[in-house]
Parts: C-alpha cells; sequence; structure tokens
C-alpha cells in the first residue's frame, strides 16, 4: 500500500510516499527556517505562508524521487496535530483536497506519534518499547504497546529540552536552530569544567517528568562570568539535558520492565544523546532504536508510515474535520 | 462547469456556474459565519462534484482578506486544480463583492474591520463584471486619495451601515448591505484566457507577516 504523508506543523513543509509504512520511496521537504532565523524562533504567520507556496514543489518532488504518479497512491496521510494552528491548516486542506479529488482514504496522525513511526523506516517496530519523543516542541516518555497504543509516563513540566537548546543557543550568540549549534560548539571544547544543574522534580506520582527552565538561568550566569567559554559551556549545557534525557528514560525502561527504547523527534539527531543513552541502556539489557538523522526533524516519511498503521487499524479522517492543537498523546 | 471559492470575508462561499457565455448559475452556498472554511470547504466542494461532477476549471478569490480564510480557499483550490488537472485562477475577493453592484455605479468595497483596520477596494461596476480604479489597498485610519469622492458611490462590505465612515468615503455615499453571493461571483469574473499554474496561485495578503513573537507548538490563534 504506497502512501502520501504530508507534514505542516511548523516550519517544514514535508512531503514523503511510503510503501506499506516500512519503505520509504520518495521524501522531500521544504524549510522556511532560514526565513525565521533572523527574529530568533518560527513566526507563525511566515510559516504558513510558505507552506501555500511549497506544498505542491515538495508534492511534485516526494512522487517524482518515488517514480510514481498521483494517482499510484492509495491513501494519504497528514499531520494533524499538534503544532502552529495556521500552519496545519495548509497540510490538513492540502490533503484533503488530494483524499476529495482522488477519492482515496484520508488518515490524520498525531505528530509526536510521527516522530516514532520514522523509525519504522529502519526496521520493524518490536512492542512492548519505550518511546522518548526529543523535539524543539516536545519532551515525553511514553510506554508504546501497540500501533496506536501509547501510554505517557513523563512529560516535561515548563521547556522542551529542544527548546533548551535554542535559548542555550542564544544566550551564547549561536544561531537559531539552536540544537546542531551547540553540538558543533560543544565537540570543539571536548571536556569541560562547568556543570549545569539536572533538575530532580519530587512528584511522586509522576517520576518521569521533566524540567529544563532551570537551565537557561543558570547558563545566563555562567556566561556573564565566562564570556569567553562559550564551548565548554555549550559541552555543560548539552551534557546537562543528555543527563537528565538519559537518567529519566534509563528509570522507566527499568521500571517498566522492558528492553527496547525507541527514540525520536529533532533532538534524536544528537550524537551525545544517542550514545549516552545507549550506554545507559545497555546496563539494564537495553537497546536503543533512532531513526537515520536525516529523518529525525520534521518530514512526510514519518506521517505516511503512521498512517499506514493507522490505516490497518482502520483509522480515517473525515472531511469535515480540522487540525487538532493542543492534541494530547497517551493521556 | 466551473466552481468558484471564497473565504476571505465573513464566511465561506463556494458557487457552481456553467460554461455557457453567460456563466448561468446552478449552485451558490454561503455560510455567514466566520472560520468555517476549515471545516466545511472540502465538505461542500465533495457534495458538489457528486452532484455536479467534476468542474472544468476552479477559481478562487485570493483576498486580501482573513489571511487565514484565503490560505485555506487558495491551497484547496491549486491542490484540487494540480490533481484534477484543470486550469485555476484566482480573482480578487474584493472584486466578487463589487459584483453585486448596481451597473453603472461606483463602488468601494471594504472587507471586516479590526478597530480602523480593514482592506477596501474600489471598482466601476461595469456590465462584463467590476473593472478596478486602482489596485486593492490596506487601510489602517484613512482612506487613501482619491477619497473623499465627490460623485454618487456605493459602498459594500464593513463600512456600508457606518454613517461617520460614509460620510468620509463622499458626501454621496450610500451603504448597500446586502451581501452578495461570492461563490458564484468569484466563478463568473474569473478570467480563463491565461490560467495560472496552480503552483504560482499565491493568496493577496497586501500585508507583511506580523512578526511579533515566534510561534509555540501550541499557538491557537491562526487569524
Amino acid at each position: 500500500m504506497l502512501i502520501l504523508g504530508i507534514e505542516s506543523s511548523c516550519d517544514d513543509t514535508g512531503v514523503g510516499v511510503v510503501e506499506d509504512g516500512r519503505w520509504l520511496r520518495g521524501n522531500s521537504r521544504l524549510s522556511s527556517a532560514a526565513m525565521h532565523a533572523r527574529f530568533g524562533g518560527v513566526v507563525p504567520e511566515l510559516a504558513s505562508r510558505e507552506h501555500v507556496m511549497a506544498i505542491i514543489p515538495a508534492m511534485e518532488a516526494a512522487l517524482d524521487q518515488a517514480g510514481v504518479s498521483l494517482t499510484d497512491c492509495d491513501a494519504f496521510a497528514v499531520t494533524q496535530g499538534p503544532g502552529l494552528l495556521g500552519a496545519l491548516l495548509v497540510g490538513v486542506t492540502a490533503a484533503k483536497a488530494l483524499a476529495l479529488a482522488l477519492s482515496r482514504p484520508l488518515i490524520g496522525v498525531h505528530h509526536l506519534e510521527a516522530h516514532l513511526y520514522a523509525n519504522a523506516l529502519v526496521a520493524s517496530i518490536e512492542y512492548p518499547a519505550l518511546a522518548l519523543v526529543v523535539s524543539g516542541g516536545h519532551t515525553a516518555i511514553y510506554r508504546w504497546e501497540g500501533d496506536g497504543r501509547l501510554v505517557l509516563l513523563g512529560d516535561t513540566q515548563d521547556d522542551a529540552a529542544g527548546e533548551a537548546l535554542d535559548k542555550g543557543a542564544r544566550i551564547l550568540g549561536l544561531g537559531y536552530p539552536g540544537g546542531p549549534a551547540i553540538e558543533r560548539l560543544a565537540l570543539s571544547a571536548g571536556e569541560t569544567p562547568f556543570r549545569l544543574p539536572v533538575a530532580r522534580l519530587r512528584r511522586p506520582q509522576h517520576p518521569y517528568d521533566l524540567s529544563f527552565s532551570g537551565l537557561k538561568t543558570a547558563l545566563a550566569g555562567l556566561y556573564r562570568q565566562y564570556p569567553d567559554q562559550s564551548a565548554a559551556l555549550a559541552h555543560a549545557l548539552q551534557e546537562a539535558v543528555v543527563a537528565s534525557l538519559t537518567e529519566k528514560a534509563v528509570q522507566a525502561l527499568v521500571a517498566e520492565r522492558l528492553h527496547r527504547i525507541y527514540l525520536a523527534g529533532g533532538v534524536s539527531a544528537n550524537q551525545r544523546l544517542r550514545t549516552r543513552l545507549a550506554e545507559r541502556a545497555s546496563e539494564f539489557g537495553g537497546q536503543v532504536y533512532a531513526p537515520e538523522p536525516a529523518m529525525a526533524t520534521d518530514n512526510g516519511a514519518m506521517v505516511a508510515a503512521a498512517g499506514y498503521y493507522h490505516w490497518r487499524l482502520g483509522h480515517q479522517m473525515g472531511m469535515h474535520e480540522g487540525p487538532k492543537t493542543p492534541y494530547p498523546l497517551g493521556e | 462547469m466551473i466552481f468558484g471559492i471564497d473565504a476571505s470575508g465573513p464566511g465561506l462561499a463556494v458557487g457552481v456556474v456553467d460554461d455557457a457565455p453567460c456563466r448561468r448559475v446552478l449552485a451558490d452556498w454561503y455560510w455567514l459565519r466566520p472560520r468555517t472554511a476549515g471545516t466545511h470547504l472540502t465538505v461542500w466542494l465533495e457534495t458538489l462534484s457528486q452532484q455536479f461532477g467534476r468542474p472544468e476549471a476552479l477559481a478562487v478569490g485570493i483576498g486580501p482578506g482573513s489571511f487565514t480564510g484565503v490560505r485555506i480557499a487558495v491551497t484547496a483550490a491549486k491542490v484540487l486544480a494540480w490533481a484534477w488537472g484543470i486550469p485555476v485562477q484566482g480573482v480578487s475577493s474584493l472584486s466578487a463583492w463589487a459584483y453585486g453592484a448596481p451597473v453603472g455605479e461606483k463602488v468601494l468595497v471594504t472587507s471586516e474591520r479590526r478597530g480602523a483596520a480593514f482592506y477596501g477596494g474600489y471598482y466601476l461596476r461595469e456590465t462584463d463584471g467590476p473593472k478596478p480604479l486602482m489596485p486593492d489597498f490596506p487601510v489602517d485610519g484613512a482612506l487613501p486619495a482619491p477619497f473623499p469622492v465627490t460623485g454618487s458611490v456605493a459602498v459594500i462590505g464593513a463600512l456600508a451601515d457606518d454613517p461617520a465612515w460614509l460620510e468620509r468615503v463622499g458626501a454621496h455615499a450610500y451603504g448597500l448591505t446586502e451581501v452578495p453571493l461570492l461563490g458564484s461571483a468569484v466563478a463568473r469574473i474569473a478570467d480563463f484566457a491565461a490560467p495560472i499554474d496552480a503552483v504560482r496561485l499565491t493568496p493577496a495578503y497586501l500585508k507583511a507577516p506580523g512578526t511579533r513573537g515566534s510561534g509555540s507548538r501550541d499557538e491557537s490563534n491562526g487569524q
């Protein structure tokens, strides 16, 4: 079954063509990130405008790469939320128009769940597993029971991990998006004499919740004292974020008696996170799986993959449905 | 047969006209309720295409007006035209409003207001449709030249029932409060002599995007 997936929840217009939820046939991503860089973050109206102009070129490129025509697609999938409402509306409207034009099923998928299904493009997902979604907008830990069945175990109580990296990058005068800039600079530092605080929340009912908001204050204080130590400070920031994510994920892995961790989201491209999480998980017999770095950021292929597994469950999106935001997952 | 779409104003409009020279109206649906395009536009198009079959062309109001409404209408039109392989043409949404003015009259079309901010379009309603007397323009407090005008001018839209604004339009300005059926109007005035490539079909925003504050993923105001 060939599914064309559309992702437009933020500043990337992504279109992917995936066969049977497993085999990537074509993928195209047109990003307006460079336009947002001078504002230090995504400007919703600007992102929405760019989606309108990018949606057909992105579809043409993905179909061309797949070597198929639009009529070869058996269904269409789209990110229904959460995300920027104006941006989501473009993708959802385009997907509904395709479903109407070709009389094909339409499947709406959750953005975070789609990120997790980027792992299905590497190998079949084996359940049950722990799922760690880490991006600029979200940071959450789930127990992944099966297709479409996620149970929220922990969530950030303030900033997302990627947001902490973005804010840190801004403090250090680096560009947007901050995650890759922090990673590059941290790598150049080697070791660091600095330690930033890893939040330890006292929430017995929610032991896997996370917090990153204290990092920016601590980082800003150190940067004022050591303005010429930005590489070492970037290293310290990355270590604090990675330590927080790793410890909570491994605690959940052990407590839930699981053996697999599926990593997803833009921050999952961070090599230090991948390495450290794999090291710590292996101490408890766990193994870490992650999508190809190119598939870690927002893309249409992950939406097409997620759409396939939801289609198998009989899920379809009605023509009268719109974007959903906020859109809790696994609660 | 041509389908016409407009979602730039306070409601959603879809019309169907035939391809006779006069473009006879076969259907005209209008719902005077904001923010209905996202949920109802494709449903209406589905129902109308089941009733009348696939159209030979699509016409769409490209604004100016509600950024979100215009975007939904333009996205639906361009993707449908691309998928069906049919021509698509964009027209000024304000010119579709001007279609409702009496023939021979000059007409000032005014979009929904946000305080003193709105969009205006100044047209002459000729027999074969509205002709622009100047490009559509954004207003934020004051009308541009040539207003106030001395001659008779019909005012359609948000200012039509506002005496203070009518006075600023001109001494002989009068309001037309009837909302025209915009779906068929868009389909009737669209000129398909040189249809635009669906990829290049662009909303007429007339204003730069607001850059105040960056968005979070839970940002909910898409207007």
